[in-house]
C-alpha cells in the first residue's frame, strides 16, 4: 500500500520533471513564431561555462535610461522595455515602463537604480550559444579585427519574453562568417 | 564504540555469559527482545553503494559534457529532443528502482543522484539552444525543487546532500542578483523531516554524521547570507548565537564529542568569534557599518535583521537555559558567550569605549579557558582539558601578536599570566596529593 503511494507520487513527480522543461520550450517556440524582429547593437566577449557549454557572452549597447513616468525604483524591480527602430534598422529604447503596456511589442527586464535618478536596463539576451569549437574561433577574429565588425543580434519578441535567433557579424551568420575569415 | 557495534559485542559474548552461568537464559532472550536485530552493513555493501553513486554521477556529468559540446550539426527539435534523453534515463532507472530494487540502497542512491544531475542537464540543455540568458538564480530554484522529492521517495542520502548545498549556493546567488530571500525558509524546512528521521533512525549512524559536517559547513555561510547588514554590528549577535547552538544543542544531542561535528566546530567558531572582539578594531567597525551599506536599502531590513539575530540569539541561548541536572560550568559559559556579546554590543551603541569591551572579551576567554581546563581535568576528559588548553594558547598568541599593545605593558601581562599559571599548577598538585592522602 504504501509502495503504491509513493510509485504515484513518484509518477507525479515525473510528470512535474516534464512539464517544466517542455514549458519553457513551448514559451519560446510561440516567441518565435509569433514575435517580432528586432536588430540590437551588440559586443561579444568569451567566458566558459561548464554547465552550458561555449557560449559568445554579448552586451547589447545602450547606457543607463530615464524612465517613461518620474516614479521611484528599487534595483531588482521588473521592467518593461518598448522599442523603436532607427533609420538603419536596430532597435532603440523608446520607454521604459514599471506597467505592462497594452497593445505594443514589449520585453521584460530588470532595472538597477543609477545614481543621477536613471536606471541601467539588465538585458534577458547575454549569451550566444555555439558549437565548443566556434566559439573561442569566433571571439579570435572579431579580436583581430580590433572591434571594428559589425555586430547584431537578431531577436523576436513577444509579450514580454525575447529569443534570439542569431548573432551576425557584417550581416553574416556567425557560424558561416567564421569560414569567411 | 557506536551503539550498534556495541549490541553487536554484546550478542557475542552472551552465549559465553550464559555457558558460565553469569546470566540466565531467561535474560539472554529478555536482551535479544529489548534491543532487537542488529542491522550488520558490511564494507561490502558500503563499497557497492559508493561504487554505485560514483558511477552514476560519472555518467550523468559525462552526459551533460558530451551533450554541453552543442553540435552545430544538429537542428533545433533534434537539440531539444536530446534534451529529455538524461531526464528520460534517470527517470526509468528511478522507477525501476522504485518497483523492482527498493531495499539496494545501491540503486536507491545511484539512480536518485543519477535522475538529480539529469534534470539539471535538461535545463541547461534547453537553455542552451533557446540562448535563454545566465538567470542562475531561476535555474538552481528550479532544480532543487524538481530534485527535493526524491530525498524522501527514494529515501536518497546522496540527493539531500546535494539539495542542501545547492539551496545554500541559491541563496548566495539571490543576495546579489535581488532574489525571493523569503523562499529559503520552505525549502530549508523541507529537508528537516528527513534530518530527523535520520537521526532517529540511528544518532550515531555514518549518514548523520556526514550530513552533521555538510551542516557546519553551510550553517555559518548562511547565517551570513541571511542578513541584510542594516544593523550595525548584528553579526555579532548571530555568529555568537550560532556557534553557541551548535556546540550545546550538538553536546546535548550526541554523546560522543570524538566525532561530533556541531561540538567541534560550534567550539572552535565560538573561540573565533570571541577571539576577534578581543580586538578594539571590531568594535569601531560596529561604528562605521551602518554607513557601508547605505545605498539602496529599505526600512524593513533594519526589522528583518533584528528578526534574524533574535532568532539565532534564542537558538544559542534555549539549550543553555534547559533545567540545571548536572552543574555543568563549560556549558554555562559557552551559553553567556551570546549574553555578553550582545550585552557589550549594547554597551558600544551607548559610546562605551572600545578598550573595555576588549577587556570584557579577554577575560571571558581567560576564565572560559581556566574553566574548561578544569572541568576536564576534574572529569578525567581529555579532549575537554585539550579545549581549555586550546582557547588559552589561542588567546596568549593573539595577544603576543597585538600590535596595539606596548612591549612593556605585554611582557608585564605574560609573566603575570605565567606567575598564575605556576601558582595554580602547584594548588592542582597540593589538592591531588591531599586527595591521594585521604583517600589512603
Amino acid at each position: 500500500m504504501k509502495r503504491t503511494l509513493i510509485f504515484m507520487l513518484f509518477l507525479a513527480l515525473v510528470l512535474v520533471q516534464w512539464i517544466v522543461p517542455a514549458g519553457m520550450i513551448l514559451q519560446r517556440e510561440t516567441v518565435l513564431e509569433q514575435g517580432r524582429e528586432y536588430k540590437f547593437h551588440v559586443v561579444p566577449v568569451d567566458p566558459y561555462d561548464a554547465f552550458r557549454g561555449r557560449f559568445v557572452q554579448i552586451g547589447i549597447t545602450a547606457g543607463p535610461v530615464s524612465l517613461a513616468k518620474d516614479e521611484e525604483i528599487v534595483s531588482g524591480k521588473s521592467g518593461y522595455v518598448v522599442f523603436e527602430t532607427d533609420p538603419e534598422g536596430f532597435a532603440v529604447v523608446k520607454n521604459v515602463l514599471l506597467k505592462r503596456p497594452e497593445g505594443e511589442a514589449y520585453l521584460k527586464v530588470s532595472l538597477r537604480k543609477e545614481r543621477n535618478g536613471k536606471v541601467s536596463i539588465i538585458w534577458p539576451f547575454d549569451r550566444y550559444y555555439m558549437e565548443e569549437s566556434a566559439a573561442p574561433v569566433a571571439e579570435k577574429r572579431y579580436r583581430e579585427r580590433t572591434g571594428n565588425a559589425d555586430v547584431y543580434i537578431l531577436a523576436r519578441i513577444h509579450k514580454g519574453t525575447g529569443v534570439i535567433t542569431g548573432l551576425y557579424l557584417d550581416g553574416l551568420p556567425v557560424e558561416r562568417w567564421i569560414a569567411t575569415q | 564504540m557506536n551503539k550498534n557495534k556495541a549490541i553487536q559485542w554484546l550478542y557475542t559474548e552472551l552465549p559465553s555469559l550464559e555457558r558460565a552461568g553469569i546470566v540466565s537464559q531467561d535474560t539472554v532472550m529478555r536482551l535479544y527482545e529489548y534491543y532487537g536485530p542488529v542491522s550488520i552493513r558490511s564494507r561490502r555493501q558500503l563499497t557497492k553503494v559508493l561504487l554505485g553513486v560514483l558511477g552514476a554521477a560519472l555518467i550523468g556529468l559525462g552526459v551533460i559534457l558530451l551533450l554541453a559540446h552543442n553540435w552545430d550539426a544538429l537542428s533545433r527539435p533534434t537539440k531539444t529532443a536530446l534534451s529529455f534523453l538524461p531526464l528520460l534515463a534517470g527517470q526509468l532507472a528511478a522507477g525501476f528502482t522504485l518497483l523492482r530494487r527498493y531495499s539496494s540502497p545501491a540503486w536507491r542512491e545511484g539512480s536518485g543522484i543519477y535522475l538529480a544531475l539529469s534534470i539539471g542537464a535538461s535545463i541547461s540543455l534547453i537553455s542552451q539552444t533557446y540562448h535563454i540568458t545566465g538567470d542562475a538564480t531561476s535555474f538552481l530554484l528550479t532544480w532543487t525543487v524538481l530534485a527535493g522529492p526524491l530525498i524522501y521517495l527514494l529515501q536518497s542520502f546522496t540527493v539531500a546532500l546535494l539539495y542542501l548545498a545547492g539551496i545554500t549556493y541559491w541563496l548566495g546567488l539571490c543576495r546579489f542578483e535581488y532574489g525571493p530571500l523569503w523562499l529559503f525558509l520552505p525549502l530549508a524546512l523541507f529537508i528537516v523531516p528527513y534530518v530527523r528521521s535520520l537521526f532517529k533512525e540511528n544518532p550515531d549512524g555514518f549518514r548523520i554524521r556526514l550530513l552533521c559536517w555538510e551542516l557546519c559547513i553551510i550553517l555559518p555561510i548562511i547565517a551570513g547570507l541571511l542578513l541584510q547588514y542594516s544593523v550595525p554590528g548584528v553579526w555579532i549577535l548571530v555568529y555568537s548565537g550560532l556557534f553557541c547552538a551548535m556546540l550545546l544543542h550538538g553536546r546535548a544531542l550526541l554523546r560522543d564529542s570524538r566525532n561530533n561535528a556541531f561540538y567541534i566546530a560550534g567550539f572552535l567558531g565560538l573561540i573565533v568569534v570571541s577571539l576577534a572582539l578581543t580586538y578594539e578594531a571590531t568594535w569601531e567597525a560596529v561604528d562605521t557599518f551602518y554607513v557601508e551599506g547605505g545605498l539602496d536599502k529599505h526600512p524593513w531590513t533594519f526589522w528583518y535583521d533584528c528578526g534574524v539575530a533574535v532568532v539565532f540569539l534564542g537558538a544559542g541561548l534555549l539549550p543553555a537555559a534547559r533545567g540545571p541536572g548536572r552543574r555543568d560550568d563549560f556549558a554555562l559559559l559557552a551559553g553567556a558567550m551570546p549574553l555578553i556579546a550582545a550585552a557589550c554590543l549594547a554597551a558600544r551603541y551607548l559610546g562605551v569605549p572600545s578598550i573595555g569591551l576588549v577587556a570584557v572579551f579577554n577575560l571571558y576567554l581567560l576564565v572560559f579557558g581556566v574553566t574548561t581546563l578544569l572541568q576536564g581535568l576534574s572529569r578525567d576528559k581529555l579532549l575537554t582539558a585539550n579545549g581549555g588548553m586550546a582557547i588559552l594558547s589561542m588567546l596568549i598568541i593573539v595577544r603576543f601578536f597585538d600590535a596595539n599593545i606596548s612591549f612593556t605593558i605585554r611582557g608585564m601581562l605574560f609573566i603575570a599570566l605565567g606567575i598564575a599559571f605556576l601558582i595554580a599548577n602547584v594548588a592542582l598538585m597540593r589538592r591531588a596529593a591531599l586527595k591521594k592522602e585521604v583517600s589512603k
